[in-house]
C-alpha cells in the first residue's frame, strides 16, 4: 500500500485576550539568558461556540542572550457552569523582520468526559502580534 | 500564518516497550533506531539510541506523546529535537495501529510541534522556528513531514 500523509493547514479556532500583570524578573540566570514571569491577570477566550474568561496563568520567559525569548505559557480559561480549561505550550517571542510579537502551539488539557473533552483532540497555532489585541488560536487540521 | 514545507523525517524504530504508569494511562518507550531526514538547505541522519518517542496512551487509543532525540546534519552538526503531539482516532485505527497493520494516514489525527536546538551557524534559524508536522506510522517506523510557521 502506498500512503500519502495529509498536508497540515491552520484554520482559525479562537481569539483570547490576554491582560498581563507587572513582571517579575529573576534576573540572568545560567541557562542563557533573562528569566522573567508574567501572570495573567484577566482576559476573554472565545470561538466556535464558546465564551470564557482568563481565570489565571502566566507566562514564563527565557530572554535568550541571541534576541529570541522563550515562553512557557499556562492559560487557565473558565466557562459559564464552572467548567475550565487549560491551553498550554512552550514558543517564542520574536522582535525579527518577518515576525514580531509572540508566537506558540497550544495544547488542552480538560476534563476527560467533559463537555470540552474535544479541545484535548486537536493542537494549535497560537499568534500575537506585538500590535495585535488578541491572540488568535488557529487548530492544526 | 501560512506554512511552508521544512523538512520530512524517516524514523526507523525499535522494540517498544510500556509502562502502567496508571490504570487505563501507559507510557510507551519507542527507541530510535535510526533514520534520515531532508528538507531544503538541511539533510542528515537520526542519531541511532539517542532518544525516542513516548507516547501517552490513554485506554481508548488516544493520547499526547512526547519525543526527544537527536540529529546529524550531513556536514557534522548535532541538534537537538524535542517534540510535543497528539493522536487521536476510531477504535478500529487504533487497533490497527497498534498491531502493526498498514494504515490510510487520513484515517487518524496525529499533529505534532517539534522544537529545535542548535548552535549559532547556519542551523540557527530551526531554534526560534515554528513547525508543525503530521506524523503517518508504517509498520517499520514512522515518517514525519515538517512545516515551518512563517
Amino acid at each position: 500500500m502506498d500512503f500519502t500523509a495529509p498536508t497540515p493547514a491552520l484554520q482559525p479556532a479562537f481569539r483570547m485576550r490576554i491582560e498581563r500583570g507587572a513582571a517579575l524578573s529573576v534576573g540572568t540566570v545560567a541557562t542563557g539568558g533573562e528569566r522573567l514571569y508574567l501572570p495573567v491577570t484577566g482576559g476573554a477566550f472565545e470561538g466556535e461556540g464558546l465564551r470564557g474568561r482568563l481565570a489565571g496563568g502566566g507566562e514564563t520567559l527565557l530572554a535568550r542572550a541571541d534576541g529570541v525569548t522563550m515562553v512557557e505559557a499556562s492559560y487557565l480559561i473558565a466557562f459559564p457552569g464552572g467548567m475550565v480549561a487549560r491551553a498550554f505550550g512552550s514558543g517564542y517571542r520574536t522582535g525579527g523582520a518577518d515576525f514580531r510579537g509572540l508566537r506558540l502551539p497550544l495544547y488542552f488539557e480538560v476534563a476527560q468526559d467533559g463537555a470540552l473533552a474535544a479541545l484535548a483532540t486537536s493542537a494549535f497555532i497560537a499568534a500575537q502580534g506585538e500590535d495585535d489585541d488578541v491572540m488568535t488560536i488557529h487548530r492544526i487540521i | 500564518m501560512r506554512l511552508e514545507f521544512a523538512l520530512e523525517m524517516q524514523l526507523d524504530l525499535g522494540a517498544r516497550r510500556h509502562i502502567e504508569v496508571a490504570p487505563g494511562y501507559t507510557r510507551g518507550a519507542v527507541l530510535v533506531a535510526g533514520g534520515r531526514f531532508s528538507g531544503p538547505g538541511l539533510s542528515g541522519r537520526i542519531v541511532a539510541g539517542s532518544g525516542g518517542d513516548f507516547p501517552m496512551v490513554r485506554a481508548d487509543g488516544s493520547g499526547r506523546f512526547e519525543s526527544q532525540y537527536l540529529l546529524e546534519t550531513d556536514d557534522g552538526v548535532t541538534i537537538l529535537k524535542r517534540s510535543t503531539g497528539v493522536r487521536h482516532a476510531p477504535p478500529d485505527v487504533v487497533r490497527a495501529l497498534l498491531a502493526g497493520e498498514p494504515v490510510d494516514p487520513h484515517s487518524y489525527y496525529m499533529r505534532m510541534t517539534p522544537r529545535f536546538e542548535a548552535p549559532r551557524g547556519p542551523y540557527d534559524w530551526l531554534g526560534r522556528t515554528l513547525f508543525v508536522g503530521v506524523g503517518q506510522r508504517n509498520p517499520a517506523g514512522s515518517i514525519f513531514r515538517f512545516w515551518k510557521v512563517v
